[in-house]
């Protein structure tokens, strides 16, 4: 792995930037483009752990992804009743470049969400932070990335966590 | 307090205060009458297979740790030292020989025996420390199935007589691994901001996925998975349970769903211990309630941690089958975490009711919940267990008249 240009390292940074507000902004089938056809998106329990014989935070493919965000599009999902107002904040991002022009970029996120609503409610009105680490594969697409594998490990990967129905 | 103030139970209604919910000196009995004296589930002998591996988890509120000693004994011992009381192990899991307090350092070996006191020489008058000899443990550990229980109360019935009959399913669920037993996978972990007993009266629940969970079968019938028709078969075949235990059953549909050709191979590895109508009866699904704090589901364990009277965590383990093809293990984890896991479709939207019946529990105004439904249709079977439409709320007025009899007296042999 390689130190990049500070165009590409520019270019990796804007298109993170671009996910965070798709996301904030539940822009979420065109958040589905950004992945590759066998994209993964992996949500560890524990760091070594194998997504496919232990439990994990989430772990989803192209088909399991698109039916999450057609529950929180397009059917009555409680715990997204309100929906998750939130602000994914991307930062400390750091740019590796591989021998065959994939990318690594790991960066931490910050999510502030709140359930707008009214506070008196038992968790509605409070904003809440989850924070995250994050690795992206990302893979050149003309003139930008395509996501191969997004894997967080929360900062409460092995604790309880409350109502994540919306997407980090 | 009178038990007249949060149960009606008179033939034609069964109501419930909604303080249940929210009542201070209520849940301070219930750590004293359910969670000390009632047997409850502390762990999977599947978590503990080598001589020191222990875990931390908590009794009611009571911090335990269980662990297996180097003779191989089980021990659920109270996580407080017997000098000042501070936890001797953080660790949520791990394997010692021994646990010292981190305070003034005495320590203890993994059956509990004290084994040093530290600057002991001199210090303390002849038999000062004679009642201290250990941590201190349950009254009582059995073992049914891999499945390890603790009860506080020297008192109490041995756990086959708490089991009762509901032991005969536990056989059914327990027999779902071909090779006894089951293997359990660290949990996904929630918390929500409700009382404990919700969850418990909720995985019992038949009524409600119809409605709440409409969002997920709405998805899953969206990309051809043709969830709703498994849960209106399931509506169809399936019953709910109660036992005068305070257990209850939710039954019906297939127990694991599997694709046909890891389906057959799983009914093959069934069949070379099983006859067939034993075979029929393991594979249907069943969500088993032991009271007070554990749910047996078709792919995993769900134990109820209460926190404080509004707050409860819930973990969800993943229970791999023995001796079968690991993709049958593969794909039951796939089907578990989808719709139960941390980010599940299915999970969170009961979770999240939870924290709407919290908000609603602090009306003065509404005096009842009604958990009256499938009275009068109930069949008794004996030993005291009722059988009902899977609609029916028979399972959460099993639920509620064992937590009546031990919060408030509630008499065992007659109706409110």
């Amino acid at each position: 792995m390689t130190h990049p240009t500070e165009t590409l390292t520019h270019s990796v940074e804007q298109f993170l930037y671009r996910e965070a507000r798709l996301l904030d902004e539940r822009a979420l089938e065109e958040w589905l483009t950004l992945f590759t056809p066998d994209g993964i998106y992996f949500m560890p329990m524990f760091g070594s752990s194998d997504p496919v014989r232990e439990p994990s935070v989430l772990f989803d493919t192209a088909g399991t992804r698109a039916q999450r965000v057609y529950q929180l599009l397009h059917t009555p999902h409680y715990a997204q009743i309100p929906a998750s107002r939130t602000l994914h904040q991307v930062t400390n991002i750091e740019v590796w470049q591989n021998a065959d022009e994939t990318v690594a970029a790991y960066a931490v996120t910050v999510v502030h969400e709140v359930r707008p609503g009214d506070p008196g409610q038992v968790s509605i009105g409070q904003v809440r932070t989850i924070e995250g680490r994050a690795r992206y594969d990302l893979v050149r697409a003309s003139d930008s990335w395509l996501i191969a594998k997004k894997t967080v490990e929360l900062l409460t990967h092995d604790l309880p966590v409350r109502n994540l129905s919306f997407i980090f | 307090m009178n038990v007249t103030d949060f149960v009606v139970d008179n033939g034609t209604d069964f109501w419930i205060s909604p303080r249940v919910y929210t009542d201070q000196e209520l849940y301070r009995r219930e750590m004293e009458q359910v969670f000390r004296t009632s047997w409850v589930y502390v762990a999977h002998e599947s978590e503990l297979t080598k001589p020191g591996d222990y875990l931390t988890t908590h009794v009611g509120e009571e911090p335990v740790i269980v662990s297996r000693d180097d003779t191989g004994k089980i021990n659920v011992l109270v996580n407080a030292c017997r000098h000042r009381a501070a936890v001797v192990c953080r660790e949520e899991r791990g394997n010692s020989k021994a646990f010292r307090c981190p305070y003034h350092g005495w320590a203890y070996r993994n059956n509990g025996d004290l084994i040093g006191v530290a600057q002991r020489v001199g210090a303390y008058l002849d038999g000062a420390l004679r009642n201290v000899d250990g941590l201190l443990r349950a009254a009582k550990v059995e073992s049914y199935r891999g499945l390890i229980f603790c009860t506080f109360d020297p008192q109490a019935p041995t756990l086959i007589e708490h089991l009762g009959t509901v032991r005969r399913y536990v056989d059914l669920w327990a027999d779902m691994s071909p090779e006894p037993e089951g293997r359990l996978l660290p949990p996904h972990r929630f918390e929500y901001g409700g009382n404990w007993k919700m969850q418990a009266e909720n995985g019992a629940d038949g009524y409600h996925p119809a409605v709440l969970h409409q969002s997920a079968f709405e998805t899953l019938d969206h990309f051809g998975v043709r969830s709703r028709a498994l849960s209106n078969e399931m509506l169809k075949v399936g019953k709910v349970r109660g036992f005068k235990e305070g257990h209850a059953i939710l039954e019906g549909g297939p127990v694991a769903r599997l694709n046909p050709k890891l389906l057959a191979s799983y009914q093959r590895a069934l069949r070379e211990r099983h006859d067939e109508e034993r075979v029929q009866q393991i594979l249907l699904r069943r969500h088993i309630f032991i009271f007070p704090n554990v749910y047996l589901m078709d792919g995993n364990i769900r134990t109820i941690l209460p926190r404080s009277v509004d707050r409860t965590e819930v973990r969800s383990y993943f229970m791999e089958l023995r001796g079968v093809d690991p993709a049958i293990n593969e794909e039951r984890l796939s089907d578990l975490q989808r719709r139960l896991g941390t980010t599940g479709f299915i999970g969170p939207d009961d979770l999240e009711t939870f924290a709407a019946v919290q908000t609603g529990s602090r009306s003065r105004s509404l005096r009842w919940m009604v958990m009256s439904r499938g009275l009068g249709r109930e069949e008794d079977l004996g030993d005291g267990e009722l059988m009902a439409l899977p609609s029916d709320e028979t399972p959460q007025r099993a639920i509620y008249r064992e937590w009546a009899r031990r919060v408030l007296a509630y008499p065992s042999d007659r109706s409110l």
